[in-house]
């Protein structure tokens, strides 16, 4: 498999506390990779490790399959923290810089990416009276400039209205089917990123705790009937043998998840009863994203 | 004398170091090519070449080969697009064919099995027979699809009252109307126009919209064939919740269904043989949603009657 | 490189604090032209001394009582472009550079350009070079001014070869020593990455190193040492330097100072800019 970004237990210390913690992430070409984690759980942190910004501690750092990062680092284009403009120029003058800084020799690329992100008609404004959008527009466009392969955002639609991460949405989609640009997004608003993402990953106070992708995640948050009983050992094999149901998970001492036959909740329940087994409390769950996450992200401590 | 001789040294160093500069410029600029373009071989990639410094003309060759190389990724993507959609829909197709032929088969072989009702046979056989149809009517369809697309359909046009066509062949469909329960508002003005057609395109066109409007539609159907100056308006109508404004630019797409998980009742062929038909008619096609009602417009010139009277 | 340059000299075009930093100079040489042309007056009897915020010390009154000429017959050009060098170069110029190097990290831009394929050495290089021609090109401007507002004033009577002369040798060793400066300038600001911080601590520079060096030569004197740090130090050399006849040694020893301060701040810089993270 070919993967654009691969990191082998990269770390970054911030005095003695680890603020990425061996990290292996796998970036897979064409993937949507959604990065979430709490504030402070080290997104930003890794994103200008892989970005160049800042030097790992530790471990190893692979983009497009090669080792040579700072000429690799020449196809991805990053949008790390807050855009990164000169606020006494207009937004065309910003863009100008990174042409002539690039020695990019189409001129008129300029106002051509303007229109691209709709910031056409700003031509007088300078970027210190922008609105948070029309400056994450341009923080887009300045990313998108040298068109990339891979994009780095760092939570690109923070501080955007509806309509505005709406846009964004639809504008990384098209940016990743019509010129098949690899994707790592970062963000804590999780209904956002399981709209657009392919993979996740989730951090958790420095360290990945868990990679999968969106089929794996299908899997997880599937409707189930939960039941919680006394015996959970007697119930699975009542289950296997009387119910021939295989499709069930045990995911504590008295709790039974059953993925199979849940049309047909009453006979589960009939049938555990008459063999023996006492249901304290059974019911249908279909665990949903947001709550599948909260799950991972928190376990509810405020750490 | 010494001065200027003073003067001439100086002015030869001078340009000796500004052609000096310029030579590594050029050397530069081409080395800073060649690399950028040994990366872009080995991988696949949107990178475009860049500028080491502006000298001569090698900016205009620059520019030259991104223009290159932003046609042919253009063309790549789009190849590749299509080449997804396509193996996509291979598969929905033979999954489309091979449910019928499955269920087929299933009553073929309790058929088989020995003291059965007769009147069980015949029901059996009955269905056989619809599955069948089915099958068959999937094929066709694709089948007429590729000819089109292959430029191979003959077509051959004749001139014909249009009005009456239209109510003939959406009278075929008045039980399938009569199941889901509600009454198309039909109107037609304008029956004795003339156009220019195909006859059988012009059924298959009205058949396809009525058959798209039957699956998709939720009700409120409207069907009417309307004269306008110089064409006739096919128009059919319905309340819709399947579709999305933004579905419109496509939807005359081959192989185009508005919902993946949707269970498939059509290939997405229906309206692309429809918009196929009546382009090659001289026709236009166009699609709209407004407040969930989905409408579909075909128009198609009238022939003068002075021409042939 | 060239493009990183490219980009560096848009910046700089458009950047208002060189456009400002450049007037406010040339101010200030009108500034000293007028201060000496009341000087004059009151010399000339025609303004009271005290009158209009002017003080001129009274040992300058004695002396040329006798005789009252015109102060421009004694104050030349090169003497005006003496104290401007002394001072306000270095002030103005030193402003400038936190504000053009320091502008980088406000808002993160230099993140654009920091691992995209360009070397961390050649992306501080390229603001080092930028910055420093500005500074030049800042400091050019004020000789003009100084020059042409001297023809206003004192007339063309001194013109002749050996003010030329003077002019030349003298104006180019204080810009090769105010171009040291600000590579200076420049690695402190690329090691503070704060306009405020980097403006503040430019003018203590600015003001005080000399003060500075002069204690630690009296220190060092006390000791009997023969050593003198100030001869070492950019800002007193751009101080001292005489405007007339310079001798050799100076010469030699401000443009041998000027290339090792050069050098030092450069790699200062470099060492840095590779190592620190970016915001």
């Amino acid at each position: 498999m070919d993967y654009v970004l691969k990191t082998e237990n990269i770390t970054k210390v911030y005095g003695n506390h680890k603020v990425v913690d061996s990290v292996s992430m796998h970036v897979k070409k064409g993937a949507i990779y959604g990065f979430i984690g709490k504030n402070g759980a080290g997104k930003t942190t890794f994103m200008r490790m892989v970005a160049g910004l800042a030097a790992p501690e530790e471990g190893e750092i692979e983009l497009f399959g090669s080792g040579e990062l700072e000429k690799q680092r020449l196809r991805i284009g990053t949008l790390i923290e807050n855009p990164g403009v000169y606020v006494n120029m207009t937004a065309k003058e910003n863009l100008e810089v990174i042409r002539r800084n690039f020695g990019i020799a189409e001129k008129q690329a300029v106002d051509d990416m303007l229109e691209f992100v709709g910031l056409t008609g700003t031509e007088k404004k300078k970027v210190k009276n922008f609105s948070m959008g029309m400056k994450q527009r341009l923080g887009i466009a300045i990313s998108l400039f040298r068109n990339p392969d891979f994009l780095i955002l760092d939570e690109p639609i923070n501080g955007l209205d509806p309509e505005g991460i709406i846009e964004i949405r639809e504008l990384l989609l098209k940016l990743n089917q019509e010129k098949r640009i690899t994707i790592l997004i970062s963000s804590h608003i999780l209904g956002e990123l399981s709209k657009i993402a392919t993979h996740y990953g989730i951090i958790k106070n420095g360290a990945l705790i868990e990679e999968f992708d969106t089929g794996e995640l299908d899997e997880r948050c599937r409707r189930c009937q939960k039941i919680f009983v006394d015996n959970e050992n007697l119930a699975a094999n009542i289950l296997e043998e009387k119910l021939h149901i295989n499709s069930f998970d045990i995911p504590g001492k008295g709790v039974l998840r059953i993925f199979e036959q849940l049309d047909d909740l009453e006979q589960i329940n009939r049938e555990l009863i008459i063999n023996g087994v006492n249901i304290k409390e059974s019911y249908l769950a279909g665990q949903n994203l947001e709550g599948y996450f909260m799950e991972l992200l928190g376990g509810g401590a405020n750490d | 004398m010494q001065a200027q001789l003073t003067a001439a040294i100086i002015i030869l160093i001078l340009t000796g170091i500004i052609l000096s500069f310029r030579l590594w410029c050029y050397r530069k600029q081409i080395h800073h090519i060649k690399e950028e373009i040994a990366l872009m071989e080995k991988e696949d990639t949107n990178y475009q070449l860049s500028s080491f410094c502006p000298i001569g003309e090698t900016e205009e060759v620059i520019l030259a080969v991104n223009r290159l190389l932003v046609h042919n990724k253009e063309e790549e993507n789009r190849l590749k697009r299509e080449n997804r959609i396509y193996r996509e829909s291979i598969t929905s197709i033979s999954h489309d064919i091979r449910t019928p032929l499955t269920s087929a088969k299933g009553y073929l072989q309790m058929l088989q099995k020995a003291n059965m009702k007769e009147e069980k046979k015949r029901e059996y056989l009955k269905t056989v027979e619809q599955r069948l149809d089915n099958v068959t009517d999937m094929l066709n369809q694709l089948f007429e699809y590729a000819r089109i697309e292959a430029g191979e359909m003959e077509l051959e046009p004749e001139i014909f009252q249009a009005g009456n066509l239209f109510a003939e062949t959406i009278s075929m469909f008045y039980e399938d109307f009569l199941k889901k329960n509600c009454e198309p508002k039909v109107t037609i003005t304008g029956k004795s126009c003339k156009i220019r057609a195909d006859k059988h395109a012009f059924v298959r066109i009205i058949e396809n919209l009525i058959k798209n409007a039957l699956v998709h539609g939720t009700g409120g159907y409207q069907l009417s064939f309307i004269q306008e100056e110089n064409q006739i308006k096919i128009r059919v109508s319905n309340m819709t919740d399947s579709i999305d404004e933004k579905d419109m630019d496509k939807i005359f797409d081959r192989f185009y269904t508005t919902d993946q998980s949707r269970s498939r009742k059509t290939t997405g062929l229906g309206l692309a043989i429809v918009k196929g038909f009546t382009i090659q008619m001289g026709g236009t096609v166009k699609a709209q949603l407004k407040d969930e009602r989905f409408t579909i417009e075909v128009w198609v010139p009238i022939v003068a009657d002075e021409i042939f009277s | 490189m060239i493009n990183l340059l490219s980009g560096e000299f848009y910046k700089l075009q458009k950047s208002k604090s060189l456009y400002i930093c450049s007037i406010v100079m040339i101010a200030f040489v009108l500034f000293v032209y007028s201060t000496l042309v009341m000087v004059d007056k009151i010399q000339q009897g025609e303004v009271e001394n005290g009158s209009m915020g002017v003080v001129v010390s009274e040992e300058a009154m004695e002396e040329n009582e006798e005789n009252p000429v015109s102060i421009f017959e004694q104050i030349g050009i090169l003497d005006v472009l003496e104290q401007m060098f002394g001072v306000f170069a270095g002030i103005f110029t030193s402003i400038f550079a936190a504000i053009f190097v320091c502008g980088e990290y406000g808002n993160g831009a230099i993140k654009n350009v920091t691992g995209k394929g360009y070397g961390r050495w050649q992306i501080f290089s390229s603001k080092y070079i930028m910055t420093i021609i500005a500074s030049i090109l800042m400091m050019i401007a004020m000789i003009i001014a100084t020059f042409l507002f001297g023809l206003v004033f004192s007339g063309t009577g001194g013109l002749d070869g050996e003010f030329f002369r003077n002019l030349c040798s003298y104006t180019a060793i204080e810009l090769l020593l105010g171009a040291a400066f600000i590579g200076l300038i420049v690695a402190v600001n690329e090691i503070c990455r704060n306009i405020g911080a980097g403006i503040a601590i430019s003018i203590c520079i600015v003001c005080f190193s000399d003060l500075i060096t002069v204690g630690i030569d009296l220190v060092l004197k006390y000791f009997h040492f023969d050593f003198k740090i100030s001869d070492y130090n950019l800002l007193n050399l751009m101080a001292d330097c005489p405007i007339k006849n310079i001798d050799k040694s100076f010469a030699v020893r401000a443009v041998v100072m000027a290339v090792l301060w050069i050098i030092f701040s450069f790699g200062i810089g470099v060492l840095h800019f590779k190592k620190a993270d970016i915001k």
